[in-house]
Formats: C-alpha cells, sequence, structure tokens
C-alpha cells in the first residue's frame, strides 16, 4: 500500500475533528502549543472508524514516522 | 541570454529605506486538479498528480520550482501556498525545507477565485497593510532572477498607484486563443527601463476566439502573476463577488482555529467554482495596470503541446520523449 493512498483515504473518510488533527499535524503547530493530537493519536481514530485495518494503520504510522521523524 | 534591464533581484527585502513600509507577501497558488495535461503527467510519472507536482525537467517539481523563484524575493515565512485537501500528502513531502505554517488547504478545488480569498484573509489576519504577489505554481519560467525583477518592480509602482492591481503581461509570439490577453493602454509611469500601463480591454480566454484580434492590437498574455494591497484585492472581491465574500467571512473568524476544517468544509460546499480573470479581473480593468515583461521566456503548460514547445525551445524535448517511450510522439496543439 502506498503512502498517499492511505493519505488520501484517511483525509476523504475522516470526520472534520480529524482532519483538523491532521492539519495541526501538518503544519507542526504541535511544536508550539503541544496540544494538538499525536500522529498515533489520530491514526488510532481512523482505525477506531474503520478507515484503516490495524495494519494499514501500522503502515501509515511507519510510513509517517520514516518521513519525518514525528510520528509519536 | 535575452537581453533585460534587470541587474540584480531580491533588493525590496534588503533595502534599509523600506522600514515601516507594507510588507510583501507572496501567494502561491496550488491548487488546481491539471485536468489538461494529465494524461502527459500521467505517462510521465505513473500517477494522477496534478503537473504543479510533478517534475517535468530535473527533480525539482513546477511547485518547488515556484517555491524557489518566489523565495529570491520573499522571505519563506511570508510566503503563503493553498492547496486542494486531496493532494495534501504530496504538498507535505515537497515541503519539506518550507515553513509548513503557511500552507492553507482547501476541502476541494473551487478554482482560482476562492483559492485566492482564502489566503487573503489568512494573510489579512496577521497583516493587515501586507502588500501581496501572487504566483501560479504551473508556469515554466526560464530567467527567473529577471522575471522576479519584474515583479520587484511591479511592486514599486504601487508607491504611486496604490489602488491599482498590477499585472505581468507576457509579450506574445501567436495568436493564440489559449491564454487570456490584456490590451494596454496609455503609460502611466516608467522607471529603471519598466513601463505601467493602464489597461484598455482584458479578456479571460476569449470566446469566440479572437487571439488574433489580440495579437494584432498589440496584446499581451496574462500571466496572472500579479501584484497589489491586500485591501485593494480585498475591496473588489467584496464589490464584484459579494456571495463569495460573504460565505467567506465564517472562514475568516475560523482560520488557524480547530474549526478552520470543518468550517472550510461547510464554505466550500455552497461556493461554485470561480475563475480569477474571467469573474474579477476582467470586471475591473479600470482598476488594472499591466507592466509587460521583457527577457523571459514564460510558458503556461496548460497543455501538452505547449509543454512540448517548451522542452523543444530549451533541448529538453528528445529527453522527456524518452521517458515517455519509443512510442511518444509530439503532440499536435489540437490533439492537447
Amino acid at each position: 500500500m502506498k503512502r498517499h493512498d492511505l493519505f488520501r483515504r484517511l483525509i476523504s473518510r475522516a470526520p472534520p475533528d480529524v482532519v483538523a488533527a491532521i492539519y495541526e499535524r501538518v503544519r507542526r503547530r504541535d511544536r508550539v502549543n503541544g496540544e494538538s493530537p499525536s500522529w498515533q493519536e489520530i491514526v488510532g481514530a481512523a482505525q477506531g472508524l474503520g478507515i484503516f485495518t490495524t495494519e494499514e494503520a501500522s503502515t501509515f504510522l511507519h510510513l509517517v514516522g520514516d518521513r519525518l521523524g514525528d510520528a509519536a | 541570454m535575452p537581453r533585460s534591464p534587470i541587474k540584480r533581484p531580491g533588493t525590496l527585502r534588503s533595502d534599509p529605506g523600506r522600514q515601516g513600509a507594507p510588507r510583501l507577501w507572496g501567494i502561491v497558488l496550488a491548487g488546481g486538479d491539471g485536468r489538461r495535461v494529465r494524461y502527459l503527467m500521467r505517462r510521465l510519472t505513473g500517477t494522477d498528480l496534478p503537473k504543479q507536482y510533478c517534475a517535468v525537467i530535473g527533480r525539482r517539481s513546477m511547485l518547488q520550482h515556484t517555491w524557489g523563484r518566489v523565495a529570491t524575493v520573499i522571505p519563506r515565512d511570508r510566503i503563503v501556498t493553498v492547496i486542494t485537501r486531496h493532494h495534501l500528502d504530496q504538498a507535505w513531502a515537497q515541503l519539506q525545507e518550507w515553513p509548513t505554517e503557511q500552507l492553507l488547504i482547501q476541502p476541494s478545488n473551487r478554482e482560482t477565485a476562492p483559492g485566492l480569498l482564502l489566503p487573503l484573509l489568512a494573510i489579512r489576519a496577521r497583516d493587515p497593510r501586507a502588500i501581496v504577489a501572487i504566483f501560479p505554481s504551473d508556469h515554466f519560467v526560464e530567467e527567473e532572477s529577471v522575471f522576479m525583477g519584474h515583479v520587484e518592480q511591479a511592486v514599486r509602482f504601487l508607491v504611486d498607484h496604490p489602488s491599482l492591481i498590477v499585472l505581468l503581461g507576457i509579450p506574445p509570439d501567436r495568436p493564440e486563443n489559449g491564454y487570456g490577453w490584456i490590451v494596454p493602454g496609455e503609460e502611466m509611469a516608467r522607471r529603471a527601463g519598466f513601463g505601467l500601463f493602464r489597461v484598455r480591454r482584458f479578456s479571460e480566454k476569449p470566446d469566440p476566439p479572437v487571439g488574433e484580434q489580440f495579437f494584432l492590437q498589440g496584446g499581451l498574455w496574462n500571466s496572472l502573476v500579479l501584484v497589489g494591497r491586500l485591501d485593494t484585492f480585498l475591496r473588489h472581491i467584496e464589490e464584484v463577488l459579494p456571495e463569495l465574500w460573504a460565505t467567506f467571512q465564517a472562514v475568516a473568524s475560523a482560520l488557524g482555529t480547530v474549526t478552520e476544517a470543518r468550517v472550510l468544509e461547510e464554505a466550500y460546499r455552497v461556493i461554485p467554482a470561480m475563475n480569477l480573470s474571467a469573474h474579477l479581473l476582467q470586471q475591473i480593468p479600470h482598476h488594472l495596470g499591466v507592466v509587460p515583461v521583457k527577457g523571459v521566456h514564460w510558458c503556461d503548460w496548460g497543455d501538452g503541446a505547449r509543454v512540448f514547445e517548451t522542452l523543444t525551445r530549451i533541448g529538453k524535448a528528445e529527453e522527456l520523449l524518452a521517458r515517455l517511450g519509443n512510442s511518444a510522439r509530439l503532440p499536435s496543439r489540437e490533439a492537447a
């Protein structure tokens, strides 16, 4: 599974609060206020909503973490 | 190398005499879907990415080339980029070396008028006295420093003509029907070899196609690179596109808050697609000025024939054909 396929699925199916959290992470505002959900929390929510399987969630976190080193 | 009156770009941000002057912000429009050249980009990259995310020449995408070009004149922390949500992953990957705080994310592509209003409102919240320069992200510019020198000069013209929106106009080499046209009127100002002209006619992709008429009238192609005061842009949008303006009032208060994604979603659900050139600029020609661009090869890669035309000009067409495979042939303009 390619990263952009997973990302696109996440961003298109997630509810607004999860999308907002993704925006926060992408813009890295969490560096400033420390309140934005982590990628693990975002992906956990996506898993809970049935957007990702366990394997896909793990793959996504791995891909995001590999790229930015800030998956946690 | 074409000759140009510009010797050195990048003086605006370092000019010590400009302390207290309005600050220049850059807006990069990257929300398009690139439908017209999708077939070519798919063959080049194996994906359905819009052309601004594709590296056609070298290793940098057109968007990265645009950021690099804009950053020669405007500090990175004042460059705002507008993308569409389903391209967020590509934008994010390509923004690795750039401040992502300036990324604005539309839920869907509604063309360039909403795509401009969104960053204008975001900049207003931080710097209401700003001057803004707007850059499409899917244009090829060969002599980048010369081109950006024209942007700097357009900004300087605003000192004496603060209520104008100033466009860069490209001298045409053919009566192209696929471009917007600007017919210049009288000269309003001249400095350092650059002229600022009134706009006599502005027509975005004229229908019926009358490119030949504009060509013979001394018309210029619309580059959609334009500069003006933030409040000037906002005032015209409010007057000419009142429904878009009204819808975006909720967006303005939500930007940068946790409600941003939801409010944008609601706004973009109800607004129609609106083109900046056709729906705004074409309605206000008397408020426009144009600076003809000299010494720059520019091309809007809006169709495959233009892409090949540019690559042929710079000696890269064979390289591209090799990437496309042996069956590829130069497309005709009609086929593109």
